[in-house]
C-alpha cells in the first residue's frame, strides 16, 4: 500500500537511539517505520536527521493586557508560531494569565480565541495564576477540565508575584487534579531589596542586572517552592533555571524521589553575564529575569542537562519591539532554539544527539502531558523535523521571521538547523518557505 | 544579617515557615482540631526545612555566621549538613526535649501535653533519630535547652519545657548510655561547642589558663527527674516519670565551688556578664 507520505532514508533520531530508516505518515498520524515503504509524496532525508518536532515549553506571544511582562508590536500568534515552524517547532506552551479580579475561564476562553485561527502549529496554555483571592483558586478545578493542567505561578515581579500560603493552596488543587505547577521562582523581597539600594547608587541598566538578582535569590526560591510542592504532593516544574544553587536544589529534590523537573531557557546557555557588557545592544537583547549569569553558572546548567538533573530547555521567547527610551525585558529565541542547542551542545560535545532530541522534543511533551507528541511512535502525531546536521546558518533578524527589527542571536553561525517542518503530516516549511495554511494549529487539549 | 557579618558576629535564626503553620492552623481550628494532639501536624517538618534553608541561603548572601536553633526534624539536619558540606559557617542547635520525648506525648490534652507544646513541635521517633544522628556527626553542634517552663493557669498549662537543671544528665543518659554519643562528643555538645559557636573567652575547655568552669560528674548516680528533686520554683517538670543514671554531683565557677552535697554553697548574684567576641 501507499502511505501519505514518506520520508525516506532519514537518520531517525529518538530519545534513546537512533537508526536510518523510512517513516510513513498516513493523515495526521505517524503510520510505520521501517525500510521501502512508498508513498503518494516521499520526500529524500538521506544525510538528514528525522527528529519528532520540537516543542517550546515556555512561550509569551503578545498581549497588551498582560503587560509589564508582555509588551504589543511584538510577536502576535500568527507571527510568532510562523517563526517558530521555521525553527523546527511543532508545539508550544503559551499562557492564558488573567489578572486579579477576573475569571479564569473567561480569560482562558478569550486567550483561545486570540489564539485560534491565528496559531499555524498546535499549543496548550499554563494558566497563570495572579489573583491571592482564595475565592479564585476554587475555579482551577473548572480549569482543569478545560484541557489546561498546569498553572503557572511567580514568586516575583509587580503585578504577578503570589504570597507562599497561596501558592501552596494552589498546589494542593494541582495535586488532587494530577496536574502540574509549574513556578517562577525568585526571591522578590530580596531583589527589591538589592534593586532599591542600586538605584539608589545610580546604578541601573543591564550592567547591573546581575547584582540586583544573585543566584542565591534564586536557590531560596527554588528550594522552598520544592518544599511546598513535597507537603502539597503536587509535580513541579521549575522554569527557567540559571544557576548552580537551582540545579543543586532540583538534583537533591529528584535524589529524594520527589517530581519535581528543571527547564532551562536556551539564552542562559549561550550567553554569560559579560554579553550584558558587552554592548548596550547586545545587553538589552538578552536582559531578561531571571538574569544570564557568570560562566559556572552556565556550566552548572548544561552539567545538570546532560546528566539528568534538567528535563527540558525551551525559550521564555517575549521579543519586545524596542523603543529607546523603554528597553523593557524579553528574549527572541523561538525560531533559534533547536539550532542553538544543536550547535552549542551536540557539536560541543556537551550533549549525545539523543539528549539533544529528548530535552528539545520528547521531556516537553511528557512533563506537560500533551498527547500523541514528541516521539517517533507510530500512532503519534507526525510532528517531524528534517534536520541537516551540517547547514551553517547565520541569525539576523533579516534571516529569523519574528516581527522585531533585532535578534538576541545577531551574528551567531551555528551548524545545523531544520530544513523541514511537518506538523500533523502537513508540510509547514520546505526550500526556505513557509508551505503550510494560516491559522491551521489546534489547542491541546491536556488531561 | 548584613549588620552581624560586617561585625564579625551570628545570626540566629528561629527558622519556621510561619504563613503555612498560620493557614493550617487556621484550617485545623476550622475543623476543632485544637490542642496537643495536633499541635504537630499544624507545624510540619518540611515547613521547618523550608524556613532553615531559606535562613542559610539569606546567610550565605550577607556572608554572616549562623546558628539554627532548636533544629527538631530530619529536614532541617540535612539542610544543615549540605551547608556546612558546602563550607557554609552554619551550625545547628538541638534540645533535650526533641531528644528525649517524642510526640506521643502529645496525645492527650492534660496539663503535661499542653506544657509540651513548644515551637518547633516535639516530633517522632524518627526525626529523633536523625538529631541523634546530626549530633554524632557533628551536623548538629549544641544542645541547650529552650528553657521556659510556665507556671500553670487555672483551665491550662501555657507551653514551656524545662531543661537547665536536667540537661546534661539526660544527654549523658539517652545518648552516652544507650551508645549514641561517645563520652567526648556528650561534652562536646554540652560544654565545648557552645563556648566556641557563642565566642565565650576562657571557657568550654579544660585548658590551663582557661576559667576553672568544672563539673564532677558521677556517672553512676541515679536520679527520678520530678520537681521534687529539682530545683526550679515549678511544680512540674518535662521529664516528671524519668530516671536517669549519671548526675553533676560538684559544679565550680570560675574556681569557687558552689555545688557540693547537693547543696548550693556559693554566694548569690556572683555570675557576670560575658563580653564576646570572635
Amino acid at each position: 500500500m501507499a502511505y501519505d507520505l514518506v520520508i525516506k532514508n532519514g537518520t531517525l533520531i529518538a530519545a534513546h537511539d537512533f537508526f536510518t530508516a523510512d517513516l510513513a505518515i498516513s493523515g495526521e498520524r505517524i503510520a510505520a517505520i521501517g525500510h521501502d515503504l512508498t508513498g503518494k509524496r516521499e520526500i529524500n532525508a538521506r544525510g538528514l536527521y528525522v527528529i519528532p518536532g520540537a516543542i517550546d515549553g515556555h512561550v509569551h506571544l503578545t498581549d497588551p493586557r498582560y503587560a509589564p511582562l508582555y509588551t504589543p508590536s511584538a510577536d502576535s500568534f500568527a507571527v510568532g508560531s510562523q517563526a517558530a515552524a521555521f525553527g523546527g517547532v511543532t508545539s508550544f506552551v503559551d499562557f492564558a494569565a488573567p489578572k486579579a479580579g477576573i475569571s479564569l475561564v473567561e480569560e482562558l476562553e478569550r486567550r483561545q480565541e486570540e489564539a485560534d485561527g491565528q496559531a499555524v502549529i498546535d499549543y496548550a496554555l499554563n494558566l497563570t495564576l495572579r489573583d491571592t483571592n482564595p475565592e479564585r483558586i476554587q475555579e482551577l478545578p473548572t480549569i482543569f477540565t478545560r484541557g489546561v493542567t498546569s498553572i503557572k505561578m511567580f514568586m516575583a515581579y509587580e503585578g504577578y508575584q503570589l504570597d507562599d500560603v497561596t501558592i501552596f493552596r494552589a498546589m494542593e488543587v494541582v495535586a488532587k487534579h494530577k496536574g502540574l505547577a509549574v513556578l517562577h521562582a525568585e526571591n522578590f523581597e530580596i531583589i527589591q531589596e538589592l534593586r532599591r539600594r542600586l538605584t539608589a547608587a545610580g546604578k541601573t541598566g543591564p550592567d547591573w542586572h546581575l547584582a540586583g538578582c544573585p543566584s542565591t535569590t534564586e536557590g531560596e526560591a527554588v528550594y522552598r517552592v520544592i518544599a511546598f510542592a513535597q507537603l502539597a504532593g503536587a509535580r513541579l516544574l521549575l522554569y527557567h533555571q540559571t544557576c548552580e544553587e537551582g540545579v543543586r536544589e532540583i538534583g537533591l529534590a529528584k535524589a529524594r524521589g520527589q517530581p519535581v523537573f528543571g527547564e532551562v531557557c536556551v539564552a542562559y546557555l549561550v550567553y554569560t553575564s559579560a554579553d550584558y557588557k558587552r554592548s548596550l545592544e547586545r545587553g538589552y537583547s538578552i536582559l531578561t529575569s531571571p538574569p544570564i549569569r557568570e560562566p559556572h553558572h552556565q556550566a552548572a546548567l548544561w552539567q545538570g542537562l546532560a546528566d539528568g538533573t534538567l528535563d527540558i530547555v525551551s525559550t521564555d521567547h517575549g521579543p519586545r519591539q524596542r523603543k529607546p527610551d523603554q528597553p523593557g525585558q524579553g528574549i527572541s529565541s523561538i525560531e533559534a532554539r533547536l539550532a542553538l542547542v544543536h550547535h552549542f551542545g551536540v557539536r560541543a560535545g556537551r550533549l549525545s544527539l539523543n539528549r539533544w532530541v529528548e530535552v528539545c522534543c520528547t521531556n516537553p511533551a511528557k512533563i506537560f502531558a500533551l498527547p500523541r507528541k514528541g516521539q517517533l511512535i507510530p500512532g503519534y502525531d507526525a510532528d517531524l523535523v528534517l534536520f541537516d546536521p551540517n547547514k551553517a546558518f547565520t541569525f539576523s533578524p533579516q534571516t529569523l521571521h519574528s516581527a522585531i527589527d533585532f535578534s538576541s542571536y545577531d551574528g551567531i553561525t551555528v551548524t545545523g538547523y531544520p530544513v523541514v517542518t511537518l506538523s500533523r503530516g502537513e508540510v509547514l516549511v520546505e526550500d526556505g518557505q513557509f508551505v503550510g495554511q494560516p491559522g491551521r494549529g489546534r489547542f491541546i487539549e491536556r488531561g | 544579617m548584613e549588620a552581624v557579618a560586617r561585625h564579625n558576629g551570628l545570626a540566629i535564626v528561629h527558622a519556621e515557615n510561619y504563613d503555612l503553620i498560620q493557614e493550617l492552623q487556621r484550617r485545623l481550628a476550622m475543623e476543632g482540631k485544637t490542642g496537643p494532639r495536633w499541635h504537630t501536624t499544624m507545624c510540619p517538618s518540611i515547613a521547618e526545612g523550608e524556613a532553615i534553608h531559606r535562613a542559610i541561603a539569606l546567610a550565605h548572601q550577607a556572608g554572616s555566621r549562623l546558628l539554627g536553633f532548636h533544629v527538631s526534624c530530619a529536614e532541617g539536619v540535612r539542610e544543615v549538613r549540605q551547608a556546612k558540606a558546602r563550607g557554609q559557617a552554619v551550625w545547628g542547635e538541638t534540645c533535650p526535649h526533641y531528644l528525649v520525648l517524642t510526640d506521643a506525648l502529645l496525645q492527650s490534652d492534660d496539663f503535661h501535653a499542653q506544657s509540651l507544646m513548644v515551637h518547633p513541635p516535639i516530633r517522632d521517633a524518627k526525626h529523633q533519630a536523625a538529631l541523634w544522628q546530626g549530633l554524632a556527626d557533628i551536623t548538629l553542634d549544641i544542645i541547650s535547652t529552650d528553657h521556659c517552663p510556665r507556671h500553670p493557669l487555672e483551665d491550662r498549662h501555657p507551653a514551656g519545657a524545662s531543661g537547665i537543671e536536667t540537661r546534661l544528665a539526660l544527654v549523658h543518659t539517652f545518648g552516652v548510655k544507650t551508645g549514641r554519643l561517645t563520652l567526648n562528643q556528650w561534652v562536646d555538645a554540652c560544654c565545648t561547642r557552645p563556648a566556641e559557636v557563642f565566642g565565650l573567652p576562657h571557657k568550654g575547655k579544660l585548658a590551663p589558663g582557661y576559667d576553672a568552669d568544672v563539673v564532677l560528674f558521677d556517672p553512676n548516680k541515679n536520679l527520678a527527674l520530678s520537681p521534687h528533686h529539682l530545683h526550679s520554683p515549678l511544680n512540674f517538670s518535662s521529664y516528671e516519670g524519668l530516671t536517669v543514671t549519671g548526675f553533676p554531683v560538684t559544679t565550680i565557677s570560675r574556681g569557687e565551688v558552689i555545688v557540693e552535697n547537693g547543696k548550693f554553697v556559693g554566694k548569690p548574684g556572683r555570675g557576670r556578664f560575658v563580653e564576646r567576641g570572635y
